[in-house]
């Protein structure tokens, strides 16, 4: 390297150059490297102008063609669908409408819908007698409606929205702990498409802002519950029918009752969370000797905050709920107590990585509790990497997740990379990778890895 | 996206022509006027990034930005600014939020909405040597320097389209603003008559790379200089790798922004 460095010494010298010189022609070649296009400079009147008002309708959306493909099932036992191979071949499209309600209206109105319809081929190509009718019923045709809300603002500080939304609370990524009022489509662990990962409720919602501090009241007739994985498909564990699940009435003396204070700060933030709420995942019950899924009605009680610190952010959560029953010790109400720490870095080029943890204490825990698969103590992890590269053209996420023992409870990896074609159009390749484990919802699921694939439009 | 663009307009809107002196200026004196030019206030913009790879594939990002500027109790002028985008298609209403704060030693606060995940999360980095949305410009382009971490000295006098210009080199203090910014040093080309910077080269730290700032539209827009257009050229050995064009339309001064509008839940809501 020494060679190399004094190259430039010695040229300068048998060209009669002093070294000043040769660095003021390199800055000189340096600075010229502009293109001498003329400079459009046109002075322009100050004119009268006020802020556009919001957008006028719009509609949005995207088509796609998604496939997956399963490289680890066994084959079946007899009377046992089929589940090795391709697993999806599904197109999808989304539609997304929003806009503003005519001026006439007293207050400005915004109305948000969305929706989407996916047929998934899989079953045509490999044959619907194939599958159980189950699992088609959930798979086959899905039809989702999103979010449906009109949203009216009363004042500057005062907000009202009614119709079916999406509340996302807290601060964590990839565990939920104060994060409660919707619930998940846990249909296909890993698999899930982000966007709809959450389901809407229907319901009344309040935003109040003054300073820093947002205060917000949800009013929620609409009891739903998480969307778990049909019996005989390939996330199902219990590969056998499942209990039946009573679901309490929509009515009002059913209406779920949540709020939240949100302050953002210089440097942090920080939310308070409230609910009166049914228990999402249920418990079992029996009745006249048939097992039951019943879901009791709990209140949490729930703190969230971050913290940035340069190229850091720190998260945490914290909740405690009560009123949890369970099939073991039935009669009692139990109560959780969930905490959640995370860190986040960002310093990396164009990339950042972020983990989290949570433990879950069960208050009161028996060992007549073990066979339901509840813990005195449990934990969860997750590792998250994501980073966009070739000026945005590319980008790569991998996550992988586990819950405790950490050697053997379980979990999955996923990574993909997505590459952008050209604007709104993108293709996507990954894997899935199951890690079975002791513990729900993970025990039996080690068969399902799969790579996945798509092409998307948006519009 | 790691990083919510603090001010793209910090180098693009708001330089008031002001007939100077050159005589006695030091390159620090000159500097500063750029530092403490009149942006003007509570803006309203409309933003296209044409994104040009080596093979002249193009790519498109538009954004709609509102900005506000809030004096403090020490004299501070913090920044607020909302923006979201309109396209491509598939970051549509994805909104960023942040407080820019006028002192160097508090960081920015910054925001982003995904409306994929319907969720808002706060970005913290310090580092802003990252790429601003794909662009050639990097967040550290689009922030206020701290004149403090810097050196600076004038190398010459020249034309740049017609204008007169002082050419000015700037070279970090510290390795950490080196991090920060991702270059090692940096020439700025600022105009005499009203002290914008209308060129600027960028040696990067890594990668042994040149940037080419360029503006190429000027216009005075509610009595306000004002920067309409500009590109960003990466070279390598004088090989074009990559360049971004940068034009800002509907740019209008002094609108009637609520408080409001720059909080999280009108970053949720989006335009």
């Amino acid at each position: 390297m020494k060679v190399f460095a004094a190259l430039p010494v010695l040229l300068s010298l048998s060209l009669g150059m002093s070294l000043p010189a040769l660095a003021q022609d390199a800055l000189d070649d340096a600075l010229g490297g502009f293109d001498d296009t003329p400079l459009a400079t046109q002075p322009k009147p100050a004119e009268p102008m006020t802020v556009q008002p919001p957008s006028p309708w719009s509609m949005s959306g995207s088509v796609s063609f998604s496939a997956a493909y399963d490289y680890t099932q066994n084959a079946p036992a007899v009377g046992e669908s089929d589940k090795r191979g391709l697993s999806r071949a599904r197109p999808k499209a989304t539609f997304k409408l929003k806009g503003n309600l005519p001026d006439q209206f007293a207050v400005p109105v915004r109305i948000f819908a969305e929706a989407s319809l996916a047929h998934d081929l899989v079953y045509t190509v490999r044959g619907r007698g194939n599958y159980n009718a189950t699992v088609k019923n959930s798979f086959e045709r899905d039809v989702n409606f999103g979010e449906l809300y009109a949203s009216a603002r009363l004042t500057d500080e005062l907000e009202l929205t009614i119709g079916r939304q999406i509340i996302v609370w807290g601060t964590s990524e990839n565990l939920r702990v104060v994060d409660v009022i919707n619930p998940l489509d846990r249909r296909e662990l890993g698999m899930v498409d982000i966007e709809d990962i959450r389901l809407p409720l229907a319901m009344a919602r309040v935003d109040y802002v003054t300073g820093p501090w947002t205060a917000t009241a949800l009013a929620i007739p609409q009891i739903r519950f998480n969307k778990n994985a049909p019996s005989y498909s390939p996330y199902d564990s219990r590969n056998g029918a499942a209990p039946q699940d009573d679901l309490p009435a929509d009515e009002l003396n059913n209406m779920e009752l949540a709020a939240q204070l949100r302050g953002n700060f210089s440097g942090w933030d920080l939310s308070f969370q409230a609910a009166n709420m049914f228990d999402d995942a249920g418990h079992k019950e029996t009745v006249d000797s048939e097992s039951r899924i019943r879901h009791s009605r709990v209140n949490m009680l729930g703190i969230s905050a971050d913290v940035a610190l340069g190229n850091w952010l720190v998260r945490g959560e914290a909740a405690s709920t009560s009123g949890l029953q369970t099939q073991g010790v039935p009669s009692k109400d139990f109560r959780r107590s969930d905490v959640l720490a995370g860190i986040e870095y960002s310093g990396l080029d164009n990339a950042s990585v972020s983990f989290e943890a949570a433990n879950r204490h069960l208050h009161g825990w028996t060992a007549a509790l073990s066979a339901e698969g509840f813990k005195s103590n449990s934990q969860e992890y997750a590792l998250r990497f994501s980073g966009d590269y070739m000026h945005d053209r590319v980008h790569v996420t991998a996550l992988t997740t586990r819950i405790s023992p950490l050697n053997s409870g379980g979990g999955f990896s996923r990574a993909s990379v997505e590459y952008d074609l050209q604007d709104a159009l993108s293709v996507t390749g990954g894997v899935t990778i199951y890690h079975d484990g002791t513990r729900s919802p993970f025990k039996g699921l080690g068969d399902n890895d799969r790579v996945f694939v798509e092409v998307k439009q948006s519009f | 996206m790691k990083t919510i663009l603090a001010a793209l307009f910090a180098i693009a809107i708001g330089f008031v022509a002001v007939p100077v002196h050159a005589e006695n200026l030091s390159a620090r004196d000159i500097m500063v006027k750029v530092d403490d030019r009149d942006d003007g206030d509570n803006r309203v913009a409309e933003m296209k990034m044409v994104l040009i790879d080596k093979n002249g594939d193009t790519r498109i990002r538009e954004m709609k930005s509102f900005d506000k500027d809030l004096i403090t109790d020490k004299g501070e002028e913090d920044r607020r600014r909302i923006m979201f985008f309109l396209a491509p298609a598939d970051v549509k209403d994805t909104g960023f939020l942040t407080y820019d704060f006028d002192a160097y030693v508090k960081d920015d606060d910054q925001w982003l909405f995904l409306p994929a995940l319907k969720k808002t999360k706060r970005i913290a980095s310090t580092d802003k040597s990252g790429s601003f949305m794909g662009s050639d410009f990097n967040y550290s382009d689009m922030t206020r320097k701290n004149l403090d971490a810097y050196d600076f000295k004038i190398l010459k006098e020249v034309e740049v389209r017609g204008a007169k210009t002082w050419v000015i080199e700037a070279l970090p203090k510290t390795q950490d603003e080196i991090d920060s910014t991702g270059y090692k040093k940096s020439v700025a080309f600022v105009r005499q008559d009203n002290f914008i910077i209308v060129r600027a080269v960028h040696w990067t730290d890594s990668g042994d790379k040149l940037k080419y700032l360029d503006v190429t539209g000027l216009e005075q827009i509610n009595g306000v200089w004002t920067v309409t257009a500009m590109s960003m050229t990466t070279k390598k050995n004088k090989i074009i790798e990559h360049k971004t064009n940068l034009t800002f339309s509907n740019v209008h001064y002094d609108q009637d922004l609520n408080d409001n509008l720059f909080t999280l839940r009108r970053l949720e809501k989006g335009l």
